[in-house]
């Protein structure tokens, strides 16, 4: 099994029309290798193995260790970290973008961008925290905050993603809230994402792969520690379920009031357009909100040595649960959006199998497209099996 | 979520922008595409074929151990 583990999904269809899905989802419980270590070196390792999605790991298992040994929430810091988490989620977002829905519609990628989007995490952490050391225990924000260079590169990072992925419409996106704007934003510009919505629906494949799995809904984490408590949460956070059901934890959860997404999920429910939205939405609502920035994307609980936090990631909610037991490390689980989207009756599997095409070339490109919509970040084998008529034989 | 383990850069291909590299003992053809400056020897976290940022070699080994403790590798 590679080091990130292995995702199979194997697909059966007949003459194009999916039929049945099945996924083998075999991913390490890295986190366990956390067992036995001190809060600090805990704080200090996690990072090293998750190191993508990196910043919303390390305040997920910041905010689970201080909720487990009880310390108080420093606000301002907090502040900070929320917003290199929602840099992370918009570096996450464009650079995925920029490289992969360039190859779905045949468009080079804009590499010098994408390469610069990357530096801006290092550039955030030197000016915000002290050392750039922002999500241990003993982090400190730089004493003499300098907020004109805060803006200042707010700023740049918001002209570049507008550059490179918006075509310098940010604003107008923002703006919509029908899917008449959409359309009208999609035949004005040709950006990326324009281009990508444009051929969506020039295949008639807006409501690709809808279903009925639904967005997780908001649970507090008193709730969920409580419901947890009679858990196995090794084998939960294999094939997480809620209430006895599969749920979707993607950004469509977080998006899913915005206005043109409503009028888009009335029309497509939560097939390949409303998907595809949701991430721009996401996108361009971070961008609009980063100055303004208040703390709401972190929440914790603690009770008795054990800490819960929730982070919202740019593949969905992350959830750390750890048990301290004599200042050290006792149990430790990662609830992961992909474990709750790849759960052999959740939403990949779902959308893949209301999947219908003319021809097996277009059911592989629409199936590459939902999966890259709902999580571009997973390594997946995907086999499509022509899947012959059964006949009756009668005596 | 998603590990990207340090991989060791063993050849440049200037050419085409990539390079091959060492990943757990395994050869990889990396894009760094989204990188600068980067040498023969460096590491490099790796996702999804492209080099996302160099790292320094202590903090590749340190990387490396842990993955190594959590079994997480073919060659401890």
């Amino acid at each position: 099994m590679a080091a990130g583990g292995e995702i199979d999904i194997r697909l059966a269809h007949h003459h194009g029309r999916a039929r049945r899905v099945n996924i083998d989802l075999r991913r390490p419980q890295a986190a366990r290798v956390l067992i036995g270590k001190t809060p600090e070196q805990l704080l200090e390792q996690l990072p090293l193995l998750f190191s993508v999605c990196g910043n919303a790991q390390a305040y997920a298992a910041l905010l689970a260790c201080r909720a487990a040994l009880g310390l108080p929430a420093p606000v301002e810091a907090d502040r900070a970290r929320e917003l290199l988490v929602d840099m992370e989620i918009l570096r996450e977002h464009v650079w995925r973008m920029g490289l992969d829905w360039s190859g779905f519609v045949d468009l080079p990628a804009d590499k010098t961008a994408l390469a610069a989007l990357l530096k801006f995490d290092t550039r955030f952490k030197q000016l915000l925290f002290e050392d750039g050391d922002a999500f241990t225990l003993h982090s400190r924000l730089r004493g003499e905050l300098d907020f004109n260079r805060l803006l200042q590169l707010i700023n740049e990072l918001t002209g570049l993603i507008d550059g490179c992925l918006f075509g310098n419409r940010l604003q107008q996106f923002l703006s919509l809230s029908s899917e008449a704007q959409l359309g009208d934003w999609i035949s004005q510009n040709s950006a990326l994402p324009a281009r990508l919505l444009a051929y969506v629906y020039h295949r008639d494949w807006e409501a690709a792969g809808n279903n009925a799995v639904m967005c997780l809904p908001a649970i507090n984490c008193e709730r969920l520690h409580a419901e947890w408590q009679q858990v196995d949460l090794g084998q939960f956070s294999r094939f997480p379920h809620w209430q006895n059901q599969c749920w979707e934890v993607t950004p469509l959860n977080r998006q899913c009031t915005h206005p043109l997404l409503a009028a888009l999920s009335g029309h497509y429910g939560n097939g390949l357009l409303v998907r595809l939205t949701a991430s721009l939405l996401e996108v361009a609502g971070i961008l609009d909100k980063l100055i303004s920035k208040t703390p709401a994307s972190g929440s914790h609980f603690g009770h008795e040595g054990v800490g819960l936090a929730q982070v919202a990631a740019a593949r969905g909610l992350l959830i750390h649960r750890l048990a301290l037991r004599h200042g050290r490390v006792y149990d430790y689980a990662i609830v992961a959006p992909t474990e709750w989207n790849f759960h052999p009756g959740g939403v990949v599997t779902q959308g893949l199998q209301n999947l219908r095409a003319d021809t097996v070339e277009d059911l592989q490109r629409q199936a590459a497209l939902l999966i890259n919509a709902i999580d571009p970040c997973v390594t997946y084998r995907l086999t499509l099996m022509e899947q012959v008529d059964e006949v009756e034989v009668h005596a | 979520m998603c590990l990207a383990l340090p991989a060791q850069i063993t050849k440049l291909h200037p050419d085409t922008g990539m390079a091959t590299a060492s990943v757990d003992g395994v050869k990889v053809e990396v894009s760094l595409a989204l990188v600068d400056d980067v040498q023969v020897g460096d590491y490099v976290l790796v996702h999804v074929g492209y080099a996302l940022n160099k790292i320094d070699e202590d903090e590749a080994i340190k990387t490396l151990a842990l993955f190594a403790e959590a079994g997480l590798m073919s060659t401890p």
